[in-house]
């Protein structure tokens, strides 16, 4: 410990010159964070000049005692190689996660955040910044011997990533999973850090270059064929182990829906695909949870034998509203030999439960009051004119859950009017399911606003009712259709 | 006899060439042995598998008596080790470096370390990325004998440096590494011919020999032969002989296993009775130029 002192302390007087580019960069940023300041411009140039200065500091910090270097001088003077990994896991504790820690809570507190409440999600965004930034960079700059090497890293990876992008994009495997996605980041988040854990350990304690480089090499490759192939059902899966409440869905039943029958649609194009879509009706939910449909898989299997089967979803899935519909991208030989006959469709729906509803009643004033809304955050709703302003704040991540808003008011003319709901807004968020503490972001609380114009002047809003609804189970359902037949669902035209 | 250096079939490839082949080097405790070899023979490979800053493809080498590549912070603390190209963190002063070193080293030698840099007039407050290479080799040096190590290893340290400066650092390693080993590495013998107790001659990877200097010394002489008339033409040289040249009667070589006695019954076999023989001793450095030139001749 007393060698991981002496090289912290070295370390130290060498970068106090980046040390101070990191807290100043820091403190600006936990100030242009705050609520009372308008630094914009400020603010965003600051989200991209921090990682730039954390990553630039801990490139330092490695290359100061390079492990990939012959001739460092280092090499071959009695280091102890534990208290060398220690001595810069501490720098990087001290001056890259300690000050984050701190910026945290000032901008938690500037926004009437309580602390401790929030411990949680501020040592996990440490473990973030830990796993997302500080590992990672620390692991490439262990195989590299300079700033030069470095960036040429950085580059090819860069440009790797683009053309896997470009490759993946056209498959359809990249596309966004919403509030699924947390396991595919956090997967892709878990190789890469394994790797990087292994490589900076195997780097400082043997330093053996050419396999650190290829274990290098090989995570990322992984971490490419994890965003890609990652099946979305195993994601789903997951998400179902993971809520604890156990939900009676023995009455759910899948199936199509006639009332919607408008709805269905084969579409043939003329490069010879067919866009498929199947209507489907959810019933027997059990009460009073509410639905969210997230994704399906299926098969169509013809008269002759002719199977035909979906990919992963989301993208098997369109959702507009309350319908939900099985969209099937299929070829037109296919389609062709199946559609005159009855086909059977097979598959799974997959779906999310939302219950235990909480509900907060927000007075509506000139001038803004913080106020608990569970499941949404800090709420303050305020009028101004004849526009009704919603401003939520929440803390390291948005609550995973479906959030309502009532507008609350009575007749103003009439003496004891009893108070009713005068108008509703949707709460358009991103959500996810994630179960950590934190996204990660590099400003931990988020704002979302929701404006309403009042509509006609005889009732006057005086409460924003939110009603939160969280999700209690992901659950599975199979179903089967029998006896549709594709060809009655081609529009008029197609069929002359 | 014990060997804080030795190494068994020791052999190094980059890309597929080879570096060093089959390298078996012994040196002897308190000797101070020479690496000689041309730029490219392996010498810095060699070192560097001993230091363990790169692995061997095959064999084994003892530092100390450990595995060179199980070499702990025990074993470093006993070894200097100073290298032309080493990089040396520019931004310290010359003090700095010292006290920085100081606490990774039990043995270090505070009056040692001043003695050191008065000694090689080393500026105590100046950064070393500002100091010359001849002042940063001495500083290395200087952080290297500071701790009076067992084992002092030098790869090429006079490179670069004028004369003064060279002698200069034989003046302050010698003293301060009195009861070391030194292996020391040259590609020119002129630089250490006047220390050195052992030297090994490294050819294109390959030891080619590995002896005390006096025995070196006492086994090449340069041969002059004058013939009687009667010689062969095309005789069938002694095993030995080297850079044979012949010009009517006259006849010149280099033996490399001089014995008086037994010199002059091969001369006498190999070409009956000759008119003068001159066996003349010979000078390091003529020696290592016959070797050289024998080496590529096989080559």
């Amino acid at each position: 410990m007393r060698q991981a002192l002496h090289i912290f302390r070295k370390d130290v007087r060498r970068l106090w010159p980046e040390i101070s580019i990191v807290q100043a960069t820091t403190a600006g940023l936990a100030f242009a964070a705050g609520p009372q300041t308008s630094w914009g411009t400020a603010l965003s140039l600051l989200t991209y000049l921090l990682p730039v200065a954390w990553c630039a500091l801990i490139a330092r910090l490695v290359y100061s005692e390079s492990p990939a270097a012959d001739q460092s001088f280092w090499v071959t003077r009695p280091y102890s190689r534990t208290s060398l990994l220690a001595a810069k896991a501490l720098f990087a504790a001290v001056f890259v996660n300690l000050p984050k820690f701190a910026a945290d809570v000032v901008i938690l507190r500037a926004y009437g955040f309580p602390i401790l409440p929030e411990m949680g999600g501020l040592l996990w965004n440490q473990v973030l910044l830990a796993s997302v930034v500080v590992l990672p960079v620390a692991a490439l700059c262990t195989v590299t011997t300079g700033f030069v090497q470095l960036i040429t890293a950085v580059v090819v990876i860069g440009l790797a990533t683009a053309g896997w992008s470009m490759v993946i994009g056209g498959t359809g495997a990249g596309v966004p999973w919403f509030a699924l996605e947390w396991t595919r980041s956090y997967s892709a988040g878990l190789v890469m850090v394994l790797a990087a854990l292994s490589i900076i350990t195997w780097q400082y304690l043997r330093r053996d270059t050419a396999r650190s480089r290829f274990a290098a090499g090989g995570a990322v490759v992984s971490v490419y064929l994890v965003l890609a192939f990652l099946p979305w059902t195993a994601a789903f899966a997951l998400q179902s182990r993971l809520c604890r409440q156990t939900v009676d869905v023995s009455r759910l039943q899948v199936g199509f829906d006639p009332e919607m029958k408008w709805a269905a649609r084969s579409l043939v194009y003329r490069d010879g695909t067919v866009d498929v879509q199947i209507p489907l009706r959810i019933i027997g939910a059990p009460a009073p949870l509410q639905l969210k449909a997230e994704g399906i898989t299926a098969s169509i299997e013809g008269a002759g034998g002719d199977v035909w089967r979906s990919g992963q979803p989301p993208i098997t899935l369109r959702s507009a509203g309350e319908l939900n519909s099985l969209h099937a991208s299929l070829d037109s030989a296919f389609y062709n030999r199946v559609k005159d006959h009855p086909v059977r469709i097979q598959g799974s729906l997959y779906l999310t439960l939302y219950g235990n509803a909480r509900t907060a009643m927000l007075p509506i004033r000139d001038q803004a009051e913080l106020l608990p809304a569970p499941g949404v955050g800090l709420c303050s709703a305020t009028r101004t004119g004849r526009q009704i302003f919603l401003n939520c704040r929440a803390a390291f991540k948005t609550e995973p859950g479906i959030v309502t808003l009532d507008l609350i008011g009575r007749h103003r003319f009439v003496i004891g009017a009893p108070a009713e709901r005068l108008q509703s807004l949707s709460y358009p968020r991103p959500i996810s399911y994630c179960p950590f503490p934190s996204d990660g972001n590099l400003i931990p609380v988020t704002q979302f606003t929701q404006a309403a114009e009042i509509a006609n002047s005889w009732a006057s809003p005086t409460v924003i009712r939110t009603t939160a609804f969280e999700p209690v189970a992901h659950v599975r359902k199979d179903f089967q259709i029998n006896g549709l037949r594709l060809a009655d669902f081609e529009p008029a035209e197609n069929r002359k | 006899m014990s060997w804080p250096i030795r190494t068994e079939n020791l052999s190094k490839t980059f890309r597929g060439v080879a570096a060093i082949t089959d390298l078996n080097l012994q040196v002897p405790e308190k000797g101070i042995y020479g690496l000689i070899g041309p730029s490219g023979a392996g010498k810095t490979t060699a070192i560097r598998i001993l230091m363990n800053i790169i692995r061997a493809r095959s064999g084994r080498a003892e530092v100390l008596g450990v595995d060179s590549t199980r070499l702990s912070p025990r074993e470093l603390a006993s070894i200097g080790y100073v290298a032309d190209g080493q990089d040396l963190p520019g931004w310290m002063t010359v003090e700095y470096f010292l006290s920085y070193l100081k606490p990774f080293y039990p043995t270090w030698d505070d009056s040692l370390a001043a003695e050191l840099l008065r000694e090689f007039d080393l500026p105590r407050d100046r950064k070393l990325s500002h100091l010359s290479h001849g002042m940063r080799m001495k500083a290395a040096l200087a952080s290297s004998l500071a701790y009076r190590p067992r084992l002092l290893i030098l790869d090429e340290p006079f490179t670069g440096l004028d004369p003064l400066v060279r002698d200069e650092l034989i003046e302050g390693i010698l003293p301060a590494s009195e009861h070391a080993t030194i292996l020391i590495s040259s590609h020119d013998l002129n630089d250490i011919e006047s220390f050195i107790s052992h030297v090994g001659y490294l050819d294109r990877g390959r030891l080619l020999f590995s002896e005390q200097m006096t025995a070196l010394a006492g086994r090449f002489r340069e041969i002059e032969i004058v013939l009687d008339g009667g010689a062969p033409s095309q005789p069938a040289w002694p095993a030995g002989w080297m850079n044979i040249e012949r010009s009517g009667d006259l006849v010149r070589c280099v033996d490399s296993q001089f014995e008086g006695g037994r010199t002059l019954t091969e001369i006498h076999r190999v070409f009956g009775e000759v008119r003068h023989v001159e066996a003349r001793p010979m000078p390091l450095r003529a020696i290592f130029v016959t070797l050289a030139k024998a080496a590529r001749k096989e080559a």
